[in-house]
């Protein structure tokens, strides 16, 4: 095994997902991995836990290899001075005004050349996740002429939003993303401008996962006992990082309009911030802003508190996702998912997941949040049809499942020209 | 017809998937709508008229295509909607002609009601051009016969009705009746309930009500048979 090969733990089964989703939609994704069997599925990203990424791919890749791929993932490596670029390259693509060095291109290519020569990129299909390693396609395809019909595929998959990128960096980048056969993004909205297939998969969430998957009511109840939160009250509860851009003090201003008519409780739990000065600040700011409200519980979770995350959307009787900038929001789809009704702000990809007055409401101010929230303490009946239609938008759209279909239409579509693909 | 006869050719149900990719152009006003429209693939045209109808839905759709919904929701011109509501599709026999038809209609209205073109979306609520290719997949399963065809109808999964109803329509670039309303051309004595088929007009209903309405239609004329 290479050193770079990362095989992830076993988890549940493809067979698990059948009551979920039904048997027809396990059936179609054996029969859309049909003609792929045996195909070598390569995947490489920058780590192999940690991050959005890395928790997909720990749970497709073993799916995928059921269905009859063979597949395979490989992590970069690299030192501080490329992650430290990468960060910042990661940024500068979603629009953050940073000023992008030759020195930081440079690094960035000689860690991609390295990985290079260490990653055999053997496979008939192989998919790059986000810009970390997307210039080792650099010896594989020296120009942007792509090879039509049959031959190693490569595929480039972009996780971020890449709607205003930085140019300079942007213009660097596109010059290897180009060579690629195609190209993944998880919205419209998100695509940049190229020259190759830009496919449309949006995100999913696994609902076999500690973070989705039933708990009991004891379950429940313990996390919110151990936090003292009070489950015979009603919960509003945002689950995030502290970040400005997803509005905690927000929040807590909404909540403040909604306690003057409504008893309720407040929960914002995020995590992970500990070695990030900016998440700090903006917890010490949502502190200040809660003050000693006793029914305001601000909770800095640790990674991987997938269960206690779990809890606290199931135990909450609306959820906000009040953000005023987003990627996708992905815990908007988690909660629905729980059969709450869900207030988001109207940005990034939330509009894609709240269908306005069908699952929960898409708000644009604080007032907005805590009329729509108000509304639904109001008439609990209304929320529960809600979280209803909230299941089942996720069940038809947002599910693991679903992404592994658009995985697979993708390598059919790759190995042809034809528009319509007919399958036996 | 006995509903138990066969026909010649059996029927073989078969559903699409789609895999969107984006066309390349994009819009924040109806200008540039009309501009993209041009020279957008035809498919694309193909894929905001029906796309809609795909989806899982929970109540009646407001406005039935992309264009309508966008026109009303993200530039205020509900005018607009409405005539991009009332588009009888499927008189256009290709999407070149449709499209011509949506460009015409788009015009005349910026001509008549200029100051709309002056309406301009947010950045994060542009018009984003899409097209799909299609994975076209056998449902296994085949109707020789009017029974068979009402449970077929009752049992297959919405992407087949969905394929059936408005995917193969435009086929060949001469227009068609929907799937079942050719198949039952091809039995004998079998024009009346082809009609009938072919008259459903899917735009009015969800495709759980058109499922209910050919089931019954199917149901019926194979018990009169």
């Amino acid at each position: 095994m290479s050193p770079t090969a990362w095989i992830p733990p076993p988890g549940p089964g493809i067979d698990a997902y059948r009551v979920v989703v039904g048997d027809r939609t396990i059936d179609e994704l054996f029969r859309l991995a049909a003609p792929m069997k045996g195909k070598r599925l390569q995947h490489v990203n920058a780590t192999r836990a940690g991050g959005g990424v890395a928790e997909i791919l720990n749970r497709a890749v073993p799916l995928m290899a059921e269905l009859g791929l063979d597949v395979s993932w490989d992590v970069l490596r690299g030192e501080d001075e490329f992650y430290a670029v990468t960060k910042k390259f990661h940024n500068a693509i979603q629009g953050d005004p940073i000023e992008i060095t030759s020195t930081d291109l440079e690094i960035f290519l000689k860690w991609n050349r390295i990985n290079e020569k260490e990653i055999d990129l053997h496979g008939d299909f192989v998919i790059i996740h986000d810009p970390q390693p997307c210039a080792m396609i650099e010896t594989k395809r020296a120009t942007s002429r792509r090879p039509s019909g049959p031959g190693q595929k490569f595929i480039w998959r972009c996780h971020i939003d890449a709607a205003n990128p930085n140019r300079r960096l942007w213009n660097f980048l596109s010059t290897y993303i180009q060579r690629y056969d195609g190209s993944l993004f998880s919205a419209p909205q998100f695509t940049g401008v190229l020259p190759i297939p830009q496919y449309l998969v949006a995100p999913s969430i696994d609902p076999l996962s500690d973070k989705n998957k039933p708990l009991t009511e004891e379950q429940v109840s313990a996390v919110c006992e151990r936090h003292g939160i009070d489950m015979k009250r009603p919960i509003l509860t945002q689950v995030s990082r502290y970040d400005r851009f997803k509005d905690p003090v927000g929040v807590v201003e909404t909540y403040r309009m909604v306690k003057q008519t409504n008893d309720c409780q407040l929960v914002l739990a995020g995590g992970g911030a500990s070695d990030d000065p900016e998440g700090m600040e903006v917890l010490a700011e949502v502190r200040e802003a809660a003050g000693n409200d006793p029914d305001i519980h601000v909770l800095m979770l640790p990674n991987g508190a997938h269960i206690e995350i779990n809890a606290l959307q199931r135990a909450s009787t609306v959820v906000i996702q009040k953000s005023l900038k987003e990627g996708f929001g992905l815990t908007v789809s988690e909660a629905l998912w729980k059969g709450k009704p869900v207030i988001g702000g109207a940005t990034g990809g939330i509009p894609l997941q709240i269908l306005n007055g069908v699952n929960g409401y898409l708000v644009n101010s604080p007032e907005g949040a805590a009329f729509r929230t108000r509304f639904l303490l109001n008439h609990p009946e209304v929320a529960q049809e809600m979280g209803r239609r909230g299941i089942e938008q996720v069940r038809q759209n947002f599910l693991t499942t679903r992404k592994l279909r658009d995985y697979l239409m993708i390598m059919n579509a790759t190995t042809t020209s034809d528009r319509t693909i007919t399958l036996k | 017809m006995d509903r138990q006869s066969e026909f010649k050719q059996p029927f073989v149900f078969k559903k699409v998937l789609y895999l969107v990719e984006v066309a390349g152009r994009t819009a924040r006003t109806l200008d540039e709508l009309l501009r993209a429209l041009a020279v957008v693939p035809a498919e694309s045209v193909g894929y905001h008229m029906h796309r809609e109808f795909l989806a899982y839905k929970f109540a009646p759709i407001e406005y039935p295509n992309d264009f309508a919904q966008w026109a009303a929701k993200t530039i205020g011109d509900e005018i607009l909607a409405e005539k991009l509501s009332s588009l009888r599709v499927f008189e256009h026999r290709s999407l070149e002609k449709l499209r011509g038809e949506i460009l015409r209609l788009v015009g005349e209205h910026l001509i008549k009601y200029p100051e709309t073109a002056t309406r301009v979306a947010r950045p994060d609520r542009a018009f984003h051009f899409l097209v799909a290719r299609s994975v076209i997949m056998d449902c296994g399963r085949t109707a020789k016969n009017l029974d068979e065809m009402a449970k077929g109808l009752a049992e297959i999964e919405s992407s087949s009705l969905y394929f059936h109803l408005f995917e193969t329509r435009f086929t060949g670039g001469q227009g068609r009746e929907n799937d079942f309303a050719e198949w039952l051309r091809g039995g004998s004595d079998c024009e009346a309930i082809a009609a009938k088929v072919a008259n459903v007009d899917p735009y009015m209903f969800s495709l759980e009500q058109v499922r209910r309405t050919l089931t019954r239609i199917f149901t019926e004329a194979g018990a009169r048979s």
